[in-house]
């Protein structure tokens, strides 16, 4: 890491200790137990815990938490436009900017914005915009910024990203169709490969690691997402019926993509409520 | 590249693609001709150029160089794998708006949908037994991104290849991200690397030697189950493959399908700001599927067919004349 | 001064006089939010909110949140200090927190801050860092504090201080085997005292902040987000748990007699004692 004068430096480099299991310890798989968390089926969800104005000097803020994974977001905006050369827009910009707070990953995160922060940050902005009606203020731009403070499943946390954000956004009164909805989902093989057994160093053939059919985990956490062979987060805008973003990667068969958008567009529905919840409670702190 | 478009040029684009014919003649779900070539520079492991009739130009290079392997602290994962390294770049030549800084956004987003689909592995923790760091245990599965690692692996937890990808973008013509990916599969299929042999200096040390043969090279494995990617283009109601740049202008949203030989699907990205109904999705994702399995059936059959015009010319004593970059 | 002709309402007059109008408060001995002047707003300490630090606490101070993580990982030691670890203290005020910050490196505040509370840390001692020594000359912990600012609503040096010292006090690292060059940690079942450790706080400092007036002399304890940008300085005392001054940092260009000096003294004793009160009950 070069040396940072703005900041209090530490040595030049470190690493985090190699961890060493017991013999006798034996982490969750998905082929002894049904869930990491015992008491979720597949298709359950973390309870959400979404809360509004938590920044007061922002226009609007939201707190989302589904047990370790936790967000926050503010949102600053409308505002003008600051940069400079960027001409004239006759429609308003959404630039959204998420960091990984450095303690919010098993493995520490840097302190300046790595590319794959400035990823997330782009497809979140791609996912929001269909919602918000940026025709309503042109020359401006509205900010949006996420700070992960804790981090339990990869997926899981873009899609609070995009959950916390719309309800962001709604809490600042920005003018929108709809609200986004994200939520996410994995494949995980639910029976050991019988290839794996195999203590030869040959790779298995192809034909027998494709017949296994995984299972689809809905909102699955870091546990579970260690065993997945694929996962997808979806953002959606309930009320409209359109997707707004849709994030996969890993091997799968049409058959459970399919699948899991529908399961993703159902668990999308049960957020929207909890959403909605908490921006009436909000209206209700207003009033009172 | 032009970044804005009139109101009466989207409308005729809009109209003419609900009637199902383009402003080139196309039907909707009409791929432009692939002009594609390896093995295009020599400096490189593998090359390809690829073309798409009308602008877009991509170069991929594929460098493979040794490198310590990157095991991760908490589980131990990765001391018997190798790593793909990707890197995509617009020339700022290939359009005005890549100049300075303009281009960063789209170089960051190519390059990490470029990661993300080819070197996502699935897990290896096959066995319940992760207790035991030496990893004795057969991979799985390859990953989406359907390269073997594991082979690229030279001494477990200690050196293995790595295959520096790295796509540059030489014009822009619309649909970049099927062209970068098809330079890529290419590439890769291109790409020789040099056998090693590993000696047991006895005390659990070991020793490499790479062979310094020509001939006698490997090439990458699982290298037929990489995919490519298919862009849809959502305008109006109707979706088209392989938008021109005023086609990319009006797209509300772009859907990019990663497809392998088996058709599998091994990624999937919505881009730009619009949303798509979920039925209208996942037809858009069948589609993707069937079109990106006769493509790629298309283009092994053209690489086939380069390499074995090219052992002919070997065999019969003809030097082996590459197109070359100015090349039409 | 003349009747102005027309009148405002009270919301209009504090954005267009906001000194005027927090005058008018503070003469009668009251603040805008209803505190006296030497009240400090409620404030609330949790203790180990992020699983995937080493330690971890959330402070509250008023409309001030701050979230403070530790992460432990190993570097090699300094050649002069061979037996010695790292103690990295900083404070990042992201964009997110309020619109005075902008995104980009650390805002002078920020790095004011994190320089100051590195300061009192190091200069009173709190941790030996012989503690965090695994094998001499080879490998020492880095001990990464990373204090975040969720909410940003004034005062974040007593904030960040106190989410630092209950992180610090909420820390758990595995006992490390050092062996060729490597170190290992056991992973697996809850950490217990048999497989990790605590760190052993010396001292634990604590701070009070107090906004400076110089025009009417009045001194604001806990200042909020714009008490701070209408007073002339701050004023930050620094009190370990017997009471002995850790350090005293002013901000700003205003002055400060003696007597007020004394005053914000003896105040802060008052509150830092409060606040390891609220530290201590969880």
């Amino acid at each position: 890491m070069a040396t940072d004068r703005k900041r209090v430096a530490g040595p030049e480099s470190s690493v985090a200790p190699l961890v060493e299991y017991p013999i006798d310890h034996q982490p969750w798989t998905p082929f002894t137990e049904k869930r990491h968390d015992s008491h979720r089926q597949p298709e359950d969800l973390r309870p959400i815990y979404l809360k509004t104005g938590l920044i007061s000097e922002a226009n609007g803020s939201a707190y989302i938490e589904l047990e370790k994974t936790k967000l926050t977001c503010g949102v600053y905006g409308p505002r003008p436009v600051k940069r400079a050369g960027q001409g004239f827009s006759d429609r308003g910009t959404l630039n959204c900017e998420i960091k990984f707070a450095t303690f919010s990953c098993v493995k520490r995160r840097g302190t300046m914005r790595d590319a794959q922060e400035k990823e997330l940050s782009q497809i979140l902005s791609q996912g929001l915009t269909p919602a918000v009606r940026l025709e309503l203020f042109p020359k401006s731009n509205v900010d949006i910024y996420i700070t992960v403070l804790e981090s339990d499943g990869w997926g899981s946390c873009i899609a609070a990203a995009f959950t916390v954000a719309s309800v962001a956004l709604a809490h600042a009164g920005i003018e929108m169709l709809d609200l986004v909805a994200g939520c996410s989902a994995s494949y995980i093989p639910t029976s050991i490969p019988s290839t794996s057994s195999s203590t030869t160093s040959e790779a298995p053939s192809e034909g027998a690691t494709g017949s296994i059919t995984p299972q689809i985990f809905m909102d699955a956490d870091l546990e579970e997402e260690k065993f997945q062979q694929g996962s997808i987060v979806l953002a959606y805008m309930p009320s409209l019926n359109q997707t707004t973003h849709v994030l996969q990667s890993g091997k799968a068969e049409g058959a459970i993509i399919s699948q899991s958008v529908e399961h993703c567009v159902e668990a999308c529905n049960k957020i929207f409520a909890v959403m909605n919840h908490a921006l009436l409670e909000s209206i209700d702190q207003k009033t009172v | 590249m032009p970044s804005l478009i009139s109101p009466s040029e989207r409308d005729y684009i809009l109209k003419g693609i609900e009637c199902n014919i383009r402003a080139d003649g196309r039907q909707r779900p009409d791929y432009r001709e692939v002009i594609l070539e390896t093995g295009v520079i020599s400096q490189t492991s593998g090359s390809a150029r690829v073309r798409l009739a009308g602008g877009t130009d991509v170069l991929v290079s594929v460098k493979a160089d040794i490198g310590p392997v990157l095991v991760d602290p908490e589980t131990g994962e990765g001391a018997d794998k190798g790593q793909i390294i990707c890197n995509v770049e617009c020339a700022p030549s290939a359009s005005q708006q890549f100049e300075g800084r303009g281009a960063d956004e789209l170089n960051n987003e190519l390059t990490q949908m470029m990661t993300r689909f080819l070197s996502h592995n699935t897990t290896t923790l096959s066995t319940p037994s992760s207790t035991t760091p030496s990893s004795t245990g057969a991979p799985n599965n390859n990953g989406a991104g359907g390269i073997n690692l594991s082979k690229l692996c030279i001494i477990p937890g200690e050196q293995c290849w790595i295959l520096y990808v790295d796509a540059l973008v030489l014009d822009y013509g619309g649909n970049l991200v099927d062209a970068v990916f098809m330079g890529t599969r290419a590439a890769i299929f291109d790409t020789r690397i040099p056998k090693t042999e590993v000696q047991d200096l006895g005390d659990g040390n070991f020793d490499f030697e790479v062979l310094d043969d020509a001939e006698d090279t490997e090439v990458v494995e699982g290298r037929e189950d990489m995919p490519i990617c298919i862009t849809l283009n959502k305008i109006g109601a109707r979706h088209i493959v392989d938008a021109s740049p005023l086609e990319e202008l009006c797209t509300e949203a772009k859907l990019v399908v990663a497809v392998n030989r088996s058709g599998e699907l091994c990624g999937l990205q919505k881009g730009q700001d619009g949303g798509i109904e979920p039925s209208l999705l996942l037809e858009m994702i069948q589609f993707g599927k069937t079109l990106g399995q006769t493509l790629i059936k298309q283009l092994d059959a053209k690489i086939k067919a380069e390499a074995e015009a090219d052992t002919i010319k070997r065999q019969n004593g003809q030097p082996v004349v590459k197109l070359g970059f100015f090349a039409q | 001064m003349a009747t102005p002709a027309f009148s405002f309402t009270p919301s209009t007059f504090q954005k267009l006089h906001p000194a005027e109008f927090f005058r008018r408060f503070t003469t009668e001995g009251v603040r805008p939010d209803g505190r006296l002047l030497d009240a400090f707003r409620p404030t609330t300490v949790h203790h180990g909110v992020i699983s995937t630090a080493n330690g971890s606490a959330m402070v509250r101070i008023g409309g001030t949140t701050v979230v403070c993580g530790v992460k432990a990982e190993v570097a090699e030691p300094k050649l002069d200090a061979p037996d010695q670890g790292y103690l990295v203290p900083n404070v990042e005020l992201s964009p997110m927190c309020s619109s005075k910050f902008r995104p980009g490196p650390p805002s002078e505040q920020a790095q004011a801050v994190s320089e100051a509370i590195n300061r009192v840390l190091k200069e009173s001692k709190v941790l030996d860092l012989k503690d965090l020594c695994i094998e001499e000359g080879k490998a020492v912990w880095v001990l990464y504090v990373d204090a975040v600012c969720v909410a940003y609503d004034g005062n974040i040096f007593d904030a960040a201080l106190a989410a630092i010292m209950a992180a610090l006090k909420n820390v758990r690292i595995r006992k490390p085997t050092y062996q060729e060059g490597t170190i290992k940690v056991s992973g697996g079942s809850t950490a217990t005292d048999e497989n990790s450790f605590r760190l052993n706080l010396a001292r634990a400092p604590l701070s009070a902040t107090f906004a400076i007036f110089d025009t009417t002399l009045t001194i604001l304890a806990d200042p909020n987000v714009t008490e701070e940008t209408i007073s002339d300085g701050q004023i930050s005392i620094t009190l370990d748990e017997t009471g002995l001054l850790c350090g005293v940092t002013k901000i700003g260009a205003a002055s400060c007699s003696q007597s007020v000096m004394k005053d914000c003294v003896q105040s802060a004793k008052k509150r830092t004692l409060q606040l390891r009160g609220i530290m201590n009950q969880q």
